[in-house]
């Protein structure tokens, strides 16, 4: 009895002594880019620069870190924010632009189809002001990334499909919907008090990183504090165990599809706004990045461990570096090059630094004895 | 009486006979549209070209059984093509199997370094190959330096021609079966062979169960390590090469362009019903896998199907396929519990 | 803990040292000149090419620093981190080849808010830019491809058309100009499907072309190509299956990369704007606006010729477009 409570005291320290750790990496740094470009690296323009950059990368690894908690993967997660950037804009764009300009050529290069466009235009709904035209907006966003991810649970936790196959079906398919919605035309011209959402500041700071900062509480006391984030790691570290312990694992699953599906919307929204424009091929380069943030985070690969302190950490280390890197000038290659060698050493601190926790741990067991 | 039966149960559950039924409905279906899928010289246009991907495959199928996973395999078939072909122009030398062979090695070479550092630091292989990734693909940009070469030595491209026998169909066509078909259905009998009846294969299997029981069994897991990773990277350096044989050019981001390559040839092993908690996985089902994956993305255009729907198609179909594979397998679950009971 | 400390500890040293190795070859230019930086879309040779036509702008016209970054994937999201980051370091002008030109406009307006000019190339819908320079116009260019194939297949057949990407704007603009084309001038011609897409990779135009040759047959007589890959994959595919007298391959490409097709025959002409051309007016022009003087319509720009200024569109000679074949690709350097 005593030995058991020993070891999880142990455990939470480790995620203490762990969070200690990346903080003292980013604060480290951060500190080594400011000494080394002092002036470019803590302009103001570059420091607000990364209040803007980060949050929808950080969004982004945000949702993948929980599917890869569960012990899957979300290869969808940005075709699922791209589509669901696409309807969303489809909304706001025919909103927005009722009654005060020419409709039909707004969406002429949406929908081919003249009688769809004029029916649809008819059915429409008039006198919403600005506010519900974007609180709309940010619904359909927020639903539709829902439904895809989903359909994600649902393939993995029902169908059994394993998720990197499961996902990378529906990243084709998301992609191939927004292709046939817009032909591969970029969708733009939204209006200013939309744009708000991704370029504007509140006391100094940046809307999107506000989002963010929100995002990252809701998450963090969704797997700490309720039924489902425990239920989330116990799928994750041991399916068969979750099981015979009492969990209904495939709702479980699917509920953890569901939520990184709303997080890709929430991060197609910012980047929507941010950019004031959509078009399908947006941030792919995200999706690597963020797979490779979550396991510099510390989440297991095989899932049932992490937490998101080490991610956001991550998120914050990943940005930083790489800004300080273009402001260097490094050419791309050697960039990599640096990157590939970040990754491995810090794999093996932190992998070594586990495995003499568990020696300790071990050691307390016997003296317990 | 029912032990034949269980056995035909057995053969009908098999994953492999599922793809292959998946396989052959998916080809009814497409040469109902358009009569040239089934044809002769399409099917060996199929075989061909998906070639290169099936030996990478082989590769990552061995890594998959041993439960871990290799996303360098792009980067190090990237390097191998680059630093083989510059290097044998240099030397003014070499044939088209001096070029395979020293792919091959660079390759192999390579892995190791992929091998030592899963096995020295116990480290999560993804993260391993996913840093040298970037490592081998930035050196080879900004040390080596390799740039893009248009014109290759005519030895690449007369092996691209040469053909195990040509015959000529009845429409006039004069149909080959390449070397390149060749070569992978010689590296498949190889991994096959390897897996099935050596030690090293044996304990690859036994690393994907346990590396704890392998280790205990007595398996050498350091050596067996090393042969999984340089084996990966040897067949990225032969594929690097029949690349050049096929396309007649070396580019450092073609081959590295990940997202389609190394999606693509791991969704094929894993279809092919490697797990990838390792432990099982075979040479048929992953050469399915790859031809199903090519099956349904060289059919479109012989459907009619316009540009903009192509991803929609190849995900619905790439969902379905899979679906009704892993759904198959639930079931089989289901009644081995019940056959258990 | 105290293993984890050590092993931080090594961390903290090795990071930067690695950082410092390669810091230390940062250069700096002399403080008077105007900095100008081109994004291009990814590393390329083509953008190499254009880099050299604005290093010998800046060598023989003075008063210039120029500086190339690019993105390591063709990626809009990477290229606004790179404008963003040259916001940061004060430079004076930016020269973006845009992968996505409307996901580029609030980093301009960031840019044009710190006082740095933008400008882009092959961006003609760009809003938040002193000038977009183009070499001639999307419509002339895909005229000239369709020339370039009916005079190949001999003003009769059917034909397709490659774009890199659906979502590539110009490529969508020349197949348009094609089409439109070549039901104005060729009326014996006739389009067999619309567009494919070869995702600007080799192997894909490779692939797709031999399975449009397995579902059109003798009706396929001709393949334009969009992006530079198309070409070269197109023609391997023709030539495998010795069609080079029955199928005709066109489009964009440079003549180091369609030199084998062009040899053998599977590949008729390409067509390219000259890149180092473009870099050298492009600088002329950006020089003199940095120095506060005025680009009027009509000027002869050296290396675009006499310009035509649409809005904030640059538009080189009609005579910018370069035509390779067979007997002349080898003059050419990229």
């Amino acid at each position: 009895m005593k030995a058991k409570h020993r070891i999880k005291f142990d455990s939470s320290q480790n995620e203490l002594n762990q969070s200690v750790a990346y903080f003292s990496l980013f604060v480290l740094v951060f500190a080594l880019m400011a000494i080394l470009q002092p002036r470019r690296f803590l302009s103001g323009i570059n420091i607000q620069q990364l209040a803007f950059q980060i949050p929808e990368f950080g969004i982004f690894s945000i949702g993948m870190m929980i599917v890869m908690i569960s012990g899957g993967i979300d290869l969808s997660i940005i075709t699922t924010a791209t589509l669901s950037g696409i309807i969303s804009s489809i909304v706001l764009l025919f909103l927005s632009h009722r009654g005060t300009m020419d409709l039909g050529a707004l969406l002429k290069g949406i929908m081919a189809d003249d009688t769809i466009r004029s029916g649809l235009h008819a059915t429409m709904p008039t006198g919403i002001s600005m506010i519900g035209i974007i609180v709309l907006t940010i619904f359909v966003a927020l639903a539709v990334g829902f439904l895809c991810g989903l359909l994600n649970g649902f393939l993995v936790a029902k169908v059994k499909i394993p998720p990197i196959l499961a996902t990378l079906g529906t990243m084709r398919l998301y992609e191939g919907i927004a292709l046939v919605i817009t032909k591969g035309a970029p969708l733009t011209g939204f209006p200013d008090e939309f744009i708000f959402l991704g370029s504007g500041e509140i006391l100094g700071i940046p809307v999107p990183m506000i989002i963010f900062i929100l995002a990252i509480l809701a998450v963090a006391t969704l797997l700490a504090k309720t039924p489902l984030g425990r239920g989330i790691y116990a799928v994750g570290e041991n399916p068969l165990a979750a099981q015979y312990s009492g969990l209904d694992n495939s709702k479980i699953l699917m509920k953890t599809y569901a939520i990184t599906g709303v997080l890709a919307g929430l991060a197609a929204l910012i980047m929507m706004a941010r950019v004031d424009s959509i078009k399908v091929g947006y941030g792919n380069s995200f999706l690597l990045q963020s797979v490779l943030v979550v396991i510099l985070g510390g989440v297991s690969t095989v899932g049932g461990t992490g937490n998101i302190i080490g991610v956001v950490f991550s998120v914050l280390i990943l940005r930083v570096i790489s800004s300080g890197f273009n402001i260097m000038g490094f050419s791309n290659y050697m960039r990599n090059v640096i990157w590939g060698s970040l990754l491995i050493i810090v794999a093996i601190v932190i992998s070594s630094g586990f495995r003499f926790i568990k020696k300790t741990k071990h050691i307390d067991e016997v003296i317990s004895r | 009486m029912q032990k034949q039966q269980q056995i035909t149960s057995k053969l009908l559950f098999r994953h492999e006979t599922i793809l292959f039924i998946i396989m052959i409905v998916f080809g009814v279906v497409v040469n109902s549209i358009n009569p040239a899928f089934l044809k002769v010289e399409n099917l060996f246009d199929i075989l061909k070209t998906s070639s290169i991907t099936g030996m990478m495959a082989l590769g990552v199928m061995v890594v998959m059984i041993s439960s871990g996973m290799d996303i360098s395999f792009t980067a190090i078939a990237t390097v191998s093509m680059g630093v083989t072909v510059r290097m044998l122009i240099a030397l003014d030398k070499g044939n088209i199997v001096v070029a395979f062979l020293v792919a091959g090695i660079i390759g192999a070479l390579l892995g190791c370094i992929n091998g030592f550092l899963v096995y020295r630091f116990k480290l999560p292989t993804l993260i391993v190959t996913l840093g040298t990734s970037s490592i081998f693909h930035g050196l080879l940009l900004s040390i080596l330096k390799i740039p893009y070469l248009y014109t290759v030595p005519g030895y690449y491209s007369d092996f691209s021609r040469l053909s195990l026998f040509t015959f000529t169909t009845a429409d006039g066509a004069v149909v080959g079966f390449s070397y390149l078909t060749v070569l992978l259905f010689v590296m498949a009998c190889v991994v096959w062979l390897i897996l099935r009846f050596t030690m090293v294969g044996r304990g690859i299997y036994a690393i994907g169960g346990s590396i704890e029981a392998a280790k205990r069994a007595g398996f050498n897991i350091l050596f067996i390590q090393l042969f999984i990773y340089s084996f990966i990277g040897f067949v990225s350096g032969v594929a690097s090469i029949e690349y050049v044989v096929m396309f007649r050019h070396v580019h450092p981001f073609n081959m590295m362009n990940m997202m389609n390559m190394m999606l693509n040839v791991i969704a094929a092993v894993v279809l092919g019903g490697t797990s990838i908690n390792g432990g099982t996985g075979t040479v048929l089902g992953t050469l399915f896998g790859v031809w199903m994956i090519y099956m349904i993305t060289n059919s479109l255009i012989l459907m009619g199907i316009p540009s903009e729907w192509e991803s929609v198609v190849i995900g619905f179909i790439l969902i379905l396929s899979i679906g009704v594979n892993a759904y198959q397998k639930s079931l089989r679950k289901v009644e081995v519990k019940i056959i258990e009971s | 803990m105290k293993r984890t400390l050590i092993m931080l500890v090594m961390v903290l040293l090795i990071v930067p040292s690695l950082v410092f190795a390669a810091g230390s070859k940062e250069g700096s230019g002399g403080e008077d000149l105007f900095d100008i930086v081109l994004i291009g879309k990814l590393e390329h040779p083509m953008f190499d090419n254009t880099f050299i036509g604005m290093q010998k702008a800046a060598k023989e016209l003075g008063g210039v620093k120029v500086t190339m970054v690019n993105p390591a994937e063709a990626d809009a999201a990477q290229q606004v981190a790179l404008v963003e980051d040259q916001i940061a370091k004060g430079v004076d002008a930016i020269l973006v080849v845009p992968n996505d030109p409307g996901a580029l406009e609030p980093a301009f307006k960031k840019a044009n808010d710190a006082g740095i000019l933008t400008f882009t190339h092959e961006s003609v819908l760009s809003k938040n830019i002193t000038f977009d320079f183009e070499a001639f116009s999307n419509e002339v260019f895909g005229q000239n491809h369709m020339d370039n194939l009916a005079k190949a297949m001999n003003y009769e057949g059917g034909y397709i058309c490659f774009v890199g990407n659906l979502t590539a704007v110009t490529h969508n603009s020349w197949v348009d100009a094609e089409i439109a084309w070549q039901k104005e001038k060729y009326p014996k011609m006739y389009l067999l499907r619309d567009r494919l897409v070869s995702d600007e990779r080799t192997e894909v135009a490779y692939e797709k072309t031999m399975e449009a040759i397995k579902t059109y047959g003798d009706k396929l007589k001709g393949v334009i190509g969009s992006s530079a890959s198309d070409p070269p994959g197109a023609g391997l595919a023709v030539a495998e299956k010795g069609l080079q007298d029955k199928i005709a391959v066109v489009g964009t490409s440079l003549g180091s990369m369609a030199g084998p097709g062009l040899d053998d025959g599977s590949i008729k002409v390409v067509s390219i704007w000259d890149p180092q051309k473009i870099g050298y007016g492009a600088v002329w022009v950006m020089k003199q606006v940095l120095e506060g003087k005025t680009v009027a319509d009509g000027t002869d720009v050296p290396g675009l010729g006499k310009i035509d200024i649409q809005d904030k569109v640059i538009y080189g000679d009609k005579s910018g477009i370069l035509n390779i074949t067979k007997d002349n690709y080898k003059n050419f350097t990229f």
